[in-house]
């Protein structure tokens, strides 16, 4: 596909708890050519990572066991990094203002559509 | 009627009550025929008509037994002198008791009334039509200070986000005349409320209110659950689809498929069944152990579960760890000990520190031949992939593999009730 984007030498955080949908994410990403950070589980295990390095994106689950990720996506988005939020479909969050322009992929996640964002935003 | 001459001793009756006769009652001072009770009023009052010269009105009991009494209305009025020019009243008197007895039954009915209101776990109100509060059925506290509540505009007691939509029901209510309801916070008194507006008249009408916090957090707490059984469910449907994709691309053939997959899903299925049992308060890791592994091969395995530690493991480690399990067992099947192969596998757990141990050991019976002697699945598929992650990610742990040609070793390690 000539539109591929290349993803070569772009850090990805993964932030996803389901270890399956995790592994999923990281080995597409790792096709595409993205260094893959993660995949980590949990908003604290996020935040260790990225005290120690900074991706370009950030593919976030909204929903983790401990808690949410928009307050760390609104951080990240101060920090420059781009963000798009995965969720299942019928799942509500009062999603603040300021993230509500975030892209957002409903679950599962469709490899095309993820790679669409992705070269969206790059 | 009755004359009384100047001692208060009858002197002539206009008639006469007919358990009495004239003979008995002619002469008698008045107060020897009545009631103790009724002595003081009845003999004050002919005192003060004596004195002043005035007519004097009182209600006395005239008769009482029991249940039954009767209540006299008497005007006492002063009557010309005798003919030796000595003071007399004449007493007037009609049967009152109906009316007294009315008045009882209604002071009674009253005193129900105003413990009934007082005595209300709920707020009861009267508002007059400006909402200023005109009545309140008990006094508030707000921090073990008192607050004035009456002539306060109800809007006061009331969260300024529900203020709105409580104000247009009281409005409509007067209005129209017919009842209404709003729910509000208390913005004084803790917990959500249920008030009932009742318009009294055009001016006035009545608001009573529940608590119904706990009827507001049992509706929350069963949203909560909803919403935690819909994202598990979602959850559990997205591994299955994944495991099902997966066990596909995998598979050489569709038996190689059916066995893989449902050997997962299986896993999954006893995993929930176990937890579901326990009323999801957990499950000992020897039994989910069985439960998963035994089906896949019951005779060449060794369970060391409880000689060692054999911790009850909530539904979060249990879930994945079950995913974990059925993995190993389908690896075991297709390449390790419980194949053709030949072997046992020992399953063993200890807790160090904090940390569960969990130690996974096939022995094989024929050992790998491979040119290098290297092991089977030196570049790990998916399967022993999956098992990782589920250490790593799931269980926020560790997992050790080591690889020969005469077995294999998986030692996992995660903190219990980490997840």
């Amino acid at each position: 596909m000539s539109s591929t984007p290349e993803f070569n030498g772009m850090t990805v955080l993964i932030l996803e708890d389901n270890v399956l949908l995790a592994m999923e994410l990281q080995e597409l990403l790792g096709e595409w050519g993205a260094r893959v950070l993660g995949p980590v589980p949990s908003v604290v295990r996020a935040r260790e990572l990225l005290s120690r390095q900074q991706p370009d994106i950030a593919v976030l689950d909204i929903r983790l066991r401990d808690g949410t990720s928009l307050e760390l996506a609104a951080e990240l988005r101060v920090a420059g990094v781009r963000c798009v939020f995965v969720s299942g479909y019928s799942e509500r969050y009062d999603i603040p203002e300021s993230l509500a322009a975030l892209p957002r992929l409903t679950k599962p996640v469709n490899a095309k559509a993820l790679r669409d964002v992705l070269g969206s935003l790059l | 009627m009755v004359l009384l001459d100047a001692n208060d001793c009858y002197e002539w009756v206009n008639r006469l009550d007919p358990t009495l006769s004239w003979d008995v009652l002619a002469g008698r001072h008045i107060s020897s025929v009545l009631p103790p009770d009724s002595v003081e009023t009845v003999m004050t009052a002919i005192a003060t008509c004596r004195e002043t010269g005035e007519s004097v009105y009182y209600e006395a009991l005239g008769y009482s037994e029991g249940e039954f009494e009767t209540w006299y209305g008497c005007r006492v009025v002063p009557a010309p002198p005798d003919d030796h020019g000595n003071s007399r009243v004449l007493i007037l008197s009609s049967d009152v008791t109906k009316r007294r007895l009315a008045e009882k039954a209604l002071e009674a009915s009253e005193e129900r009334f105003r413990r009934l209101v007082e005595g209300s776990p709920g707020w009861i109100l009267l508002i007059g039509r400006d909402r200023a509060v005109e009545y309140v059925n008990r006094p508030l506290d707000v921090e073990g200070q008192g607050v004035e509540v009456l002539g306060r505009k109800v809007d006061d007691f009331i969260h300024e986000e529900d203020r709105t939509a409580a104000i247009q029901t009281i409005e409509t209510a007067f209005e129209t005349g017919q009842p209404g309801r709003y729910l509000s916070r208390g913005s004084m008194v803790e917990g959500h409320h249920r008030v009932e507006v009742m318009p009294l008249s055009a001016e006035t009408a009545l608001l009573s209110s529940v608590d119904i916090s706990d009827e507001v957090l049992a509706a929350r707490q069963r949203e909560d659950l909803l919403a935690e059984l819909d994202h598990r469910v979602k959850n559990t449907l997205a591994t299955v689809l994944s495991l099902a994709t997966r066990s596909i691309q995998t598979a050489s053939s569709l038996n190689a498929f059916k066995e893989t997959f449902l050997t997962r899903l299986r896993g999954m299925a006893r995993a929930h069944e176990l937890m579901a049992s326990s009323g999801w308060h957990g499950v000992q890791l020897e039994s989910l152990v069985n439960q998963v592994v035994g089906p896949v091969d019951s005779s060449h395995w060794i369970n060391r579960l409880s000689e060692g530690a054999n911790p009850r493991l909530d539904p979060a480690t249990a879930t994945p760890l079950a995913l974990a399990l059925a993995e190993l067992a389908t690896n075991a099947a297709k390449h390790g000990a419980f194949s053709a192969r030949g072997g046992t596998v020992e399953v063993s757990c200890k807790l160090e520190a904090e940390q569960l141990v969990f130690t996974w050991r096939e022995s094989f019976e024929r050992a790998v031949e491979h040119p290098t002697g290297a092991p089977f699945e030196l570049q790990p598929g998916f399967g022993l992939r999956l098992v990782r992650g589920i250490f790593e990610h799931d269980l926020d742990g560790t997992l050790q593999s080591e690889f020969g040609p005469t077995g294999l070793t998986h030692v996992g390690r995660f903190k219990l009730g980490a997840t």
